[in-house]
């Protein structure tokens, strides 16, 4: 055997090596994860533990490669571009993955909180790898990528339930005079559907047009689609036709 | 606030005049299985509406509603209705979903569905005797259902547990009251003062109290 021969060997035997230690180094960590991880949820910690794996494998092949002697400026090059092209092509992914170790580890809110994210408000359904679900007050389900939670402010309004919702009323006709008492009249008939008794907050005339800013109390976010629908149809049982924003 | 109250029998009976206390405007219903009962109902809790409904169809209730109820109480004489109706508002997010127990032994299975609020009534019964027998060296005496926290009696025994429970309320700043073993009257004084005999009344996170109540129970340093 020539030692060139003999170094050939030498050089596999240690990338086969390098490549096996990094498979066991992998698992092994897989394991600490996600025994060390799993109070922030067994799928997130298995899912991070996996990265974890697959990274160390990786590195694994290319300390291989590099002991093969191949090429390694090129081999290098490559995979940097291989990276570099993987985190561009799925930054948003990893995005949503950094959104999530936030939501576990800060834990801004649960699930069945009340939540404000931008221009969004509702009650929380699941937290999930990629995506937070919510429930609107409008009943409708919305699915926030976790990256958002990143980049805006949250209010969690659970711990202030019921929540306080303004409503603004505008006459469509002007109403001279008993606007107050018409708008008590109307909310006495929503006041059982209310935690606590309705306040008007202010009322302003504009231009000919009166509104009317109402505060209201909900425990269920959801009903007040039906408290719009109920109040306008009180207002016109009454002769008012109003708009209510 | 519109609240729907499942069974109407005597731990109903609780939950309708508590919630008519707290929210005297509010609309309440009161869903029972026999028509006698409805009947017996109307009279009793002439502010609130009661409705008869086969045990099958009250899910269908929920579901319907869903939007509108604002606290659901379910509070039958059958823990496994309970348990059904609880998960079945819990699915269709109702906000304030109330379990009340029959049997205290079942409450791990409820907490096991995620039932956040479930009421044993007879949670009281351990705290209480041994509050009056007046026999005891830690004693839970209260527990919050929507914070992880409490108020916790632990009766000064001896030289040991006053030096722990000295140290509890130093490390952790606890606001603490004292209960005299001379005259029962309430002292809310400072640390040093408590003595041997007394009863001192402390509130904090369950977190803190865990192992220290844990520790005083086995008698541990």
């Amino acid at each position: 055997m020539t030692p060139e021969e003999y170094f050939l060997i030498i050089r596999v035997a240690l990338a086969i090596l390098s490549i096996a230690l990094a498979i066991f180094l992998g698992s092994k960590l897989r394991e600490v994860i996600v025994k060390n991880l799993s109070k922030f949820g067994h799928a997130f910690a298995a899912k991070f533990a996996e990265i974890v794996r697959y990274f160390l494998i990786i590195l694994g092949v290319v300390i291989a490669f590099s002991i093969l002697s191949l090429d390694v400026v090129v081999l290098t090059g490559i995979s940097i571009v291989i990276v570099i092209i993987i985190l561009i092509s799925m930054r948003d992914v990893f995005s949503n993955y950094a959104g999530e170790i936030y939501l576990r580890i800060r834990r801004p809110f649960d699930e069945g909180d009340f939540i404000k994210i931008g221009r969004i408000s509702g009650r929380v359904i699941s937290i999930n790898s990629q995506d937070v679900e919510l429930v609107s007050v409008k009943g409708s389900r919305v699915i926030i990528p976790n990256q958002f939670f990143l980049k805006n402010p949250i209010i969690n309004r659970s711990s202030t339930t019921p929540t306080s919702i303004e409503l603004k009323i505008i006459f469509r006709e002007p109403v001279t005079e008993g606007v107050e008492g018409i708008i008590m009249e109307v909310l006495n008939e929503v006041r059982p559907e209310l935690f606590e008794d309705p306040k008007i907050i202010l009322i302003n005339k504009i231009n000919g047009k009166t509104e009317v800013n109402l505060l209201l109390h909900l425990v269920n976010q959801r009903k007040i689609g039906w408290l719009i629908s109920r109040l306008s149809r009180e207002f016109y049982k009454r002769g008012v036709e109003i708009e209510i924003e | 606030m519109r609240s729907v109250i499942i069974g109407g029998g005597h731990l109903a009976y609780f939950a309708v005049t508590t919630l008519r206390e707290i929210d005297p405007k509010g609309r309440i219903i009161v869903i029972e299985f026999t028509f006698e009962k409805v009947e017996m109902l109307k009279k009793t809790f002439p502010y609130a509406e009661a409705v008869l409904s086969s045990i099958d169809k009250v899910e269908g209730y929920i579901t319907e509603n869903r939007s509108l109820i604002d606290v659901l109480v379910s509070a039958t004489d059958s823990d496994a209705l309970n348990l059904r109706y609880a998960k079945h508002s819990i699915k269709n997010e109702i906000p304030i979903v109330v379990a009340i127990l029959n049997n205290p032994l079942n409450e791990p299975i409820f907490v096991k569905e995620n039932i956040r609020y479930v009421i044993n009534p007879y949670k009281t019964i351990i705290s209480k005797v041994k509050e009056i027998v007046d026999k005891f060296r830690a004693n839970i005496i209260y527990e919050f259902s929507r914070i992880n926290a409490g108020i916790y009696a632990f009766k000064i025994e001896n030289a040991e547990i006053l030096r722990k429970v000295r140290g509890l309320i130093l490390k952790n700043n606890l606001p603490f009251f004292i209960v005299s073993s001379a005259d029962n009257k309430i002292r809310a004084v400072s640390v040093g003062d408590i003595q041997i005999g007394d009863v001192v009344y402390i509130s904090c996170l369950d977190k803190d109290i865990r192992s220290f109540l844990k520790r005083i129970r086995e008698g541990g340093s």
